[in-house]
């Protein structure tokens, strides 16, 4: 419940004057100097001198009811979107790579990167329809690029839509763009301390691929302790161990890709 | 810098509800884990509010414990 007016939660608009009695007087309430008092004049509770208007409201609303759409959009077309996250150079655009050769899935990909197409261009020798957005400054998809871009790229039903983010550990944990499941890659090469520093990101993760364990002989890499990390971060997460140079791990990567298809 | 786009949807959905009015100030709350830092928001909202009705607005923040929620709370404004 709202400590303020009392309201229950939903975000709805609210209008409050200051002078009702229910509400806390603005102590920094400032009279508008060309504002007059007649002394006959009544005070009605529309006085217009200032008011507080408690919104409740998410800020992140518009992406949100924007996401929304595109969830109900591929939902009617049965069409499977997946939002692939992880710092840059974890091995997401490989990883689609090797998918888009494997795959037996009719599958499209969705990538996005500040700038250049040449992660779209990789996706589409792998032979594989792709759009490529371009965020320019911006370090995270959000729900309307992801409108655009599958309305360009026009996924058929029953089939997966990867959606590559901006490889970026932090800003693209908040932007919701409508996918039904959250992937994140840890490569073995960043080390394991990744959920721990970045915990917004694995918390929402369905699915937390390590990638590149082909390296893990070279590198000091705690899997356990990895883990368990993730695990407390988001205890019903999926971990699948790959190598897309190897093909180690891959299989269960397409099984549990085909198991999110409705 | 993702609270530049997160004031940014501030100043739409404030100045999309009340679009005649002069906005004084906002309050936000800011849930602890919802992965947005109070700074970033302060060293965004001036740049993002220029030209709009909440240039000038004092932006006001209340952070909340073991929340992922980010709110408009409410807005002081001039009628």
């Amino acid at each position: 419940m709202c400590a303020t007016c009392g309201c229950s939660g939903a975000a709805r608009l609210r209008l409050v004057t200051p002078h009702d009695g229910q509400h806390e007087h603005d102590a920094q309430h400032e009279h508008d100097a060309q504002h007059e008092h007649g002394h006959g004049h009544t005070h009605g509770p529309e006085h217009e001198h200032g008011r507080t208007v408690v919104l409740q409201q998410k800020v992140l609303a518009k992406n949100d009811k924007l996401a929304a759409l595109n969830r109900s959009w591929l939902a009617e077309r049965g069409v499977l979107a997946v939002n692939l996250m992880s710092s840059p150079g974890a091995g997401k655009t490989t990883l689609l790579e090797r998918t888009a050769r494997e795959l037996d899935l009719d599958l499209c990909v969705i990538e996005g990167d500040q700038e250049t197409a040449l992660d779209a261009s990789r996706i589409s020798r792998a032979g594989r329809k792709v759009v490529q957005i371009n965020t320019g400054a911006g370090c995270h998809l959000d729900a309307s690029m992801v409108a655009d871009a599958l309305e360009q790229l026009d996924p058929q039903a029953g089939s997966v839509v990867v959606i590559e983010n901006v490889g970026n550990l932090v800003c693209p944990a908040l932007f919701d763009l409508g996918e039904a499941a959250r992937v994140v890659l840890a490569s073995v090469t960043e080390g394991a301390d990744k959920p721990v520093k970045y915990p917004h990101m694995f918390r929402g993760a369905d699915l937390v691929l390590v990638t590149k364990t082909d390296l893990l002989p070279y590198v000091d890499f705690d899997v356990a302790r990895h883990a368990a990390d993730v695990k407390q971060l988001s205890p019903d997460a999926r971990m699948i161990q790959v190598s897309a140079t190897t093909g180690a791990g891959m299989p269960d990567w397409y099984t549990w890709l085909g198991g999110q298809i409705a | 810098m993702h609270e530049l786009a997160i004031v940014e949807g501030v100043v739409d959905q404030v100045t999309g509800r009340l679009p005649d009015a002069k906005i004084t100030s906002i309050r936000l709350e800011i849930g602890a884990l919802s992965g947005v830092v109070a700074d970033a928001l302060r060293f965004s909202f001036e740049l993002a509010t220029e030209g709009t009705n909440l240039q000038g607005a004092a932006l006001e923040i209340t952070e909340i414990p073991d929340s992922q929620e980010l709110k408009i709370a409410s807005v002081k404004m001039v009628t």
